[in-house]
């Protein structure tokens, strides 16, 4: 059985509109990641398998039962808030146990799971603290037990991360993600941070406007993005405009590159190249045969950690390059450089789809 | 700061306070137990306050008065506070805005209004009791005391209780739903603690004002509803002058209401929460 279905779901709010025809199958044990702007319809969609929002038209079941009319407090899903939500006025203890509490479970059952729970998130010993006592990622990791003390069959994450440092944001990523294993709870999650999607899920579903994208996973939505959109939103990619020739030959300015993954036979045409799909030398001997190759001068290195980013002035469009640090030998600003790139990794898109 | 410039900031507010708060408290307190005519202590006029039927009768009704119509402000208040968060912004600020209204008006103003609405030959009364002979309205009572004071209480506390729902953070109730709770639920364990500290703030303030309330009170029924301020009033005017006797009695009302006031403020800092 799926453990969560979504079918061609409509929302609006007055004339917006915030989802339209959403389709979407879960397996259980699944982590699934909504990603796309602010207003892309991907809060909505959580909020109305939370049951805080109703459909305007389609269906979601949560392991084959029909949900659509079951009030929130009546659905198996625990979810946690962007904003922590905790209940300022009792203790993470007591936070914890709401749900036990609703339930009228017995007091012994309910402190052993506290305990247990508390355990889970590495929170142990903060039972009888306030929230105002916590910092943000305990908080969040609070309203993550808090989630799952009530042992939902889904669990539903709104941005859960974004109100945090980057270093906890990391840390709390991982964790989030490896609990999620453990436990093999189905989850859903909506980020705008395409890191986040890449880095935690089996499966991510890209969204804008309101509509999919494209689902698959996030090697899928990194390697071969449906349309620049996607190529623009999820990592960094330069753009090039240009035209095709019989489907194998993509002209830019009086450039001719040779590509094997196109969308288009002629016409205009939009080529996405991603940063580590381009390599970098200073002499063209060095180029292996078969490359596309362009000539350029360096206008900025940035130093990322892991990476070097080098933004090359090609006929006056600039074009990212990125090379891991240990490969990297030194090139200045200024330097005239050679760029080039296998026929097998650019994409090439038809011009009328638009990045934004 | 320099020490000198904290004192000459300061100041004002010394010089307001000394002036109008604590000289007119020092002076009530001194004169409270001084004989008018041969300025020697005396516990006369205090012992009057216990013993004198008008002004035991005066404190109960103040009290009872002033609770009465805290109640029906914290009932249309909280009401409309959460009523309000069915609104969005710019509705909320147009109702907060028509709220301010009353405040500015004079109790004695708003007393003539009522009596042109609600008096004997009222527009209310000239409907219902004259052409539909159904029943007439007495202004002059304890209930249309009650209800002219709520037009300026009901305002007062749902201004406090639409600004508490506002901050009143919405996912903490979806977050209880999405635990298992139902909407008494939610209301039980999550709104009412999160609103309690303004609802006793807004409690303090119209409770407080009430026991003071004078003018609209004065305007509408003279001194035929016996009240402490009016009281205090007769005791100053030409027909009861006995100034010593005012002073015990202002005695009594600052105390009452100081001590209910710390009362609900301990309760309030007890229930307030940090977030």
């Amino acid at each position: 059985m799926k453990a969560l279905v979504v079918k061609d779901l409509h929302k609006s709010f007055g004339n917006v509109r915030a989802v339209v025809g959403f389709t979407l199958e879960m397996e259980e044990g699944e982590f699934v990641t909504l990603l796309g702007p602010s207003g892309c319809g991907k809060t909505t969609v959580l909020r109305t398998v939370a049951g805080f929002e109703k459909a305007d038209k389609g269906e979601i079941y949560i392991f084959g039962k029909l949900s659509n009319d079951i009030p929130p407090e009546k659905r198996d899903v625990g979810m946690v808030f962007q904003n922590y939500a905790l209940f300022p006025n009792m203790t993470v203890a007591q936070n914890i146990a709401f749900s036990m509490m609703i339930r009228k479970e017995p007091q012994d059952k309910i402190k052993k799971r506290v305990g247990e729970l508390l355990e889970l998130v590495q929170l142990s010993g903060l039972e009888n603290r306030y929230p105002h006592q916590l910092s943000g990622g305990q908080m969040q990791r609070v309203a993550l037990a808090r989630a799952l003390a009530k042992n939902p069959k889904i669990l539903l994450l709104d941005e859960p991360l974004s109100a945090l440092d980057a270093k906890v944001r990391q840390q709390l990523r991982g964790e989030i993600r490896k609990l999620q294993m453990k436990l093999g709870i189905t989850t859903l999650f909506v980020t705008h941070d395409q890191e986040e999607a890449l880095t935690m899920s089996d499966r991510i579903v890209v969204m804008k406007d309101g509509v999919i994208q494209q689902i698959g996973s996030p090697r899928q939505i990194y390697d071969d993005p449906i349309n620049p959109f996607v190529a623009h939103f999820v990592g960094t990619s330069s753009f090039l405009e240009g035209e095709m020739l019989d489907g194998k030959i993509f002209i830019w300015k009086d450039e001719r590159f040779e590509v094997r993954k196109s969308k288009v036979k002629n016409g205009k045409a939009l080529m996405v190249l991603r940063p580590t799909h381009l390599k970098m030398v200073k002499d063209e001997e060095n180029v292996p045969d078969g490359s596309n190759v362009m000539k350029g001068r360096v206008s900025l290195v940035t130093f990322l950690g892991s990476v070097v980013r080098v933004h090359v002035m090609i006929k006056e469009e600039e074009i990212l390059v990125e090379m891991p640090s240990e490969d990297f030998w030194g090139f200045k600003e200024g330097d005239e450089v050679i760029v080039y790139f296998s026929p097998d990794f650019p994409l090439v898109f038809p011009k009328e789809q638009n990045i934004q | 700061m320099k020490r000198i410039h904290l004192i000459l900031f300061l100041s004002p507010m010394v010089v307001f306070l000394l002036m109008f708060i604590i000289y007119p408290y020092i002076y009530i307190i001194i004169h409270a137990f001084m004989d008018d005519f041969t300025g020697r202590f005396t516990l006369r006029y205090v012992k009057n306050l216990f013993e004198k039927w008008a002004f035991t009768n005066a404190w109960r009704n103040s009290l009872m008065f002033s609770s009465l119509s805290t109640g029906i402000a914290a009932i249309f208040g909280s009401i409309i506070g959460w009523i309000s968060t069915k609104f969005d912004d710019r509705k909320r600020g147009i109702i907060s805005s028509l709220f301010s209204i009353p405040m500015t008006l004079s109790g004695l103003v708003v007393a003539f209004a009522f009596i042109v609405l609600l008096g004997r030959n009222g527009i209310f009364n000239i409907i219902f009791r004259d052409f539909l002979k159904l029943f007439h309205f007495d202004l002059y009572s304890w209930t249309g005391l009650a209800i002219t004071y709520a037009f300026f209480n009901i305002p007062l506390f749902s201004l406090t209780m639409i600004a508490a729902f506002r901050n009143l953070n919405t996912s903490l109730v979806e977050a209880a739903r999405n635990l298992g709770a139902n909407i008494f639920q939610v209301w039980r364990y999550v709104i009412i603690p999160v609103l309690a500290p303004s609802f006793l703030a807004a409690t303090s303030i119209v409770f407080a004002g009430m026991m003071g309330a004078f003018g609209t009170a004065l305007a509408l029924t003279g001194m035929a509803k016996n009240l402490l301020s009016i009281q205090i009033y007769s005791h100053v005017s030409e027909s009861n002058y006995n100034i010593p006797q005012a002073d015990a009695l202002a005695l009594l009302l600052g105390v009452t209401t100081a001590t209910i006031l710390l009362v609900l403020n301990t309760l309030e800092r007890r229930l307030r929460i940090k977030e």
